[in-house]
């Protein structure tokens, strides 16, 4: 996972990158985020904010990542990889967004995205949904991660629209987390708008 | 002959003396007795003890009544009379590997159960690794590692992967000398040998994953090493000729191999792992492990279809028309799971083949009615709940 | 947590540890002063190691040391037993899947409350509250060893030997600093009501013997700290 806590702590610790916090997400009706996608804000929760860069892997949190998690990759163009990766070759195994990619191959490769370094990923369920005002489709799955052998739930919504990919996907830990979270979630999703 | 060929092969092993009479009809070390807990190797086992412990909690592992008893067999056929002191874990996770703690924990990985070919195989891997094992190599490494220089930087030495994720530290601070995997390849032959399997399997092991590496060299033009078990493990080609001629030496390599004997024990579980395989994205190792399987087995029909997904994830030119043609072909093969429809319908419905993707579409709906994805699809084929 | 998460970890919070000094984040969750009169906590299975750090920085286990820490640390913790108030006992519950998927999930909770709570990675929404939980399944623990908390406790020890405390005084000398020992722990205790968080403590340290029993008992002291009992 590139931005592993762990990695996150020791950066920071060391100074070696312009600060990256959490800080928190404001309840507001709309809070806005790149490709013009909006969510409505809740009480409770952090973003991660890389010095004021704007990612296209963007990370919100409640009670910290390894705990709970959701990401949003929001207007990603044909072509695109939903995250950069160092190398060539690890580039290369990294799959990218095409126009045409039916709901199933968007949900392959976010299990490619959290599944390259060995976690276990089963799809449970995949499903047409709205979201964000479009005919998109909704996904659960588990994932046990390597690293702590933490068994995770997760559930993820997406939509392309103009040709562009925007997903949101929420995973947390099995026990507490994933069943304490997800109607917020469930109701962030619902929430979900594009365009100004 | 044989004398010769062991002299040559052996000329520069520093080990070889050391282990000695272990090798070509000569009896294994004696079991290893608990040592105390105020010696070294008193720290090595107690040590181990608490990561089997993590192990035998771990969800990643195996736990269903079949497949652990029978590696657990394999083990101990091979460590004769280390049997009762060898606890074998089948460990879900999809690359190629399986290692020895000195206090007789083993951890074989599903990657590896993957790509073996027969039980010979598998034989030839856990025979390498009671080889490192009887011969206390675990103990051996801490101690060279504790005389090494003394302004060495901080490693660590950690004779188990025991989390799966310490493979980085297996790799960098575990290494096993060069000495010690001649060693535990001369008794792995040896032991395969006395448990009645063809020697020769122990080759083709490390043929076969040279030539996945090869593949995904060329595919991804990445010369980094992709194994666990290479960059831990010596000059992989000379390792592998070395293992012939022993081979060829010790003769015995027309015996059954147990081909089918894997395949049922492994049968619930390999769909699984082909997934898990893929989701690795090393499309270069993944499609000359399934051409492998698929020549060895044409009607390999679970082979087939994972070739077919292979050339759709790789998506090269032309590996599109690729992927349809090895579907249609594993469609019609025993053991084809129905998910080979789905991946048809979803090719002629992206190529705007309407009747053909209705067709394909139905057919695995009525395989898997109860289908997770089955709203998924029914929507593609516009039909409502 | 498994082995290269510890490591890491342990590499890790040695860093933060230096750097960043220890902040006065509160030890214990919102309107936990002191438990309740005549409550049992049970002492889940201590995850002790402890290793000797050699000249060449080799960090090498030692069973006896860790039998004998971990024989010393209990001793003191069942010697904080004090009638009618706090009553410790050890775990002596059946193992089972549930409970050991509790144990990855506490030791998540752990690492996250080290660098979300006392770390620099600071989650604003938490408002400074030591606010984690491992959810109502806690209550299996009570279930298979009935008690109203769970005490979890880490510690890795370190402790440089004969060579390496020569080697340290040598690059001192020259003017270069090599680690020498160090204890690194956390200490959690659990409501197993409701799987509450309600006191969490670590613990960085560059001196410290757990191997004797009076050493061993301050060891405890510094990771109780602020215990409610
Ligand atoms: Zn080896």
């Amino acid at each position: 996972m590139r931005k592993s806590w762990i990695v996150l702590s020791l950066l920071l610790a060391t100074g070696c990158v312009s600060p990256v916090t959490w800080v928190g997400v404001p309840v507001v009706a709309e809070t806005v985020l790149p490709g013009q996608f909006s969510v409505k804000g809740q009480a409770g929760w952090n973003r991660l904010d890389e010095g004021g860069k704007v990612d296209r892997d963007l990370w919100w949190t409640v009670n910290g990542a390894p705990l709970d998690l959701v990401r949003f990759f929001t207007g990603l163009a044909p072509g695109q990889p939903m995250i950069q990766v160092k190398g060539q070759a690890a580039q290369k195994r990294m799959p990218t967004f095409q126009a045409k990619m039916q709901p199933e191959e968007i949900v392959e490769m976010y299990e490619a995205l959290v599944t390259s370094d060995g976690n276990t990923f089963k799809r449970d369920k995949l499903a047409p949904c709205a979201f964000a005002g479009g005919d998109g489709f909704r996904f659960e799955f588990t994932l046990v991660r390597k690293s702590d052998e933490v068994t995770l739930k997760g559930a993820g919504w997406g939509v392309v629209r103009n040709d562009k990919l925007y997903l949101m996907v929420f995973q947390a830990a099995r026990i507490h987390y994933y069943p304490d979270l997800l109607p917020k979630v469930e109701a962030m999703a619902a929430s979900a708008r594009i365009g100004a | 002959m044989e004398r010769r060929i062991f002299l040559r092969t052996c000329a520069s092993c520093g080990a070889t003396a050391a282990l000695g009479r272990t090798l070509f009809g000569h009896e294994l070390p004696e079991r290893i007795p608990r040592p105390d807990v105020k010696t070294m190797e008193g720290g090595l086992w107690a040590m181990c003890d608490r990561e089997e412990e993590k192990l035998r909690q771990s969800p990643l592992r195996l736990r269903d009544a079949i497949l652990p008893a029978y590696i657990q067999g394999i083990a101990c056929r091979l460590g004769q009379v280390h049997c009762p002191d060898i606890r074998t874990y089948v460990m879900r996770t999809p690359y190629f590997n399986a290692n020895m703690a000195p206090n007789g924990m083993m951890q074989v990985w599903t990657g590896l159960l993957l790509r073996c070919m027969n039980e010979a195989q598998v034989a030839a891997i856990l025979g390498h690794e009671i080889g490192h094992y009887a011969l206390r190599h675990g103990l051996e490494q801490l101690k060279d590692a504790k005389s090494r220089s003394a302004f060495a930087s901080v490693i660590m030495v950690i004779p188990v992967a025991g989390p799966l994720a310490a493979l980085g530290t297996m790799a960098g601070g575990f290494a096993y000398s060069r000495d010690h995997e001649r060693a535990a390849d001369r008794i792995g032959l040896e032991l395969m040998a006395k448990a009645g399997y063809p020697p020769m399997e122990a080759s083709h092991v490390w043929a076969n994953l040279l030539d996945e590496l090869k593949a995904e060299k060329d595919w991804s033009g990445d010369a980094s090493k992709r194994s666990v078990m290479f960059s831990t493990h010596p000059q992989e080609a000379e390792r592998e000729k070395t293992l012939q001629d022993l081979a060829t030496a010790m003769g015995g390599n027309d015996r059954d191999p147990g081909v089918a004997p894997l395949r049922r024990a492994i049968a619930a579980q390999r769909m699984e792992w082909m997934e898990d395989e893929l989701k690795r994205r090393r499309f270069g190792e993944s499609f000359a492990l399934f051409t492998r399987l698929c020549k060895t087995e044409p009607q390999d029909g679970m082979a087939c279809y994972f070739l077919g997904e292979t050339y759709r994830l790789r998506n090269s030119d032309g590996d599109l028309e690729l992927a349809m043609t090895t579907y249609a072909k594993a469609a019609d093969l025993p053991g084809v799971p129905p998910e080979v429809h789905r991946a048809m319908g979803r090719l002629h419905r992206k190529a705007g083949r309407t009747e053909e993707m209705k067709k394909a579409y139905f057919r695995y709906l009525e395989l898997r009615p109860e289908a997770e994805d089955a709203e998924m699809i029914r929507s593609y084929l516009g039909v409502s709940q | 947590m498994k082995r290269s998460g510890a490591l890491r970890f342990f590499a890790m919070t040695l860093l933060l540890g230096a750097g960043l000094g220890l902040s006065a984040q509160t030890r214990r969750a919102e309107g936990v002063t002191k438990l309740p009169e005549g409550a049992t906590v049970v002492v889940m299975p201590m995850d002790v190691e402890l290793y000797a750090l050699t000249a060449g920085g080799v960090r090498e286990p030692k069973a006896e040391w860790t039998e004998k820490a971990r024989k010393n640390l209990t001793d003191a913790l069942l010697a904080r037993t004090a009638p009618g108030k706090v009553t410790f006992k050890l775990f002596q519950g059946e193992q089972n899947e549930t409970l050991a998927e509790l144990g990855h999930l506490t030791n998540a909770v752990a690492n996250t409350i080290w660098i979300h709570h006392y770390g620099a990675m600071k989650l604003p929404g938490k408002g400074g509250r030591l606010d984690w939980t491992l959810g109502e399944d806690a209550s299996l623990i009570a279930k298979a060893m009935p008690a109203d908390y769970a005490l979890f406790l880490f510690l890795r020890d370190s402790t440089a030997t004969g060579g390496r405390v020569a080697t340290m005084a040598m690059m001192a000398v020259l003017g270069v600093g090599v680690p020498g020992g160090s204890q690194v722990g956390y200490a959690s205790l659990v409501d197993l009501k409701d799987g509450k968080v309600v006191w969490f403590n670590r613990m960085v340290k560059f001196s410290g013997d757990v191997r004797e029993a009076e050493p061993a008992r301050q060891t405890l002291e510094n990771l109780l700290q602020e215990f409610p009992d």
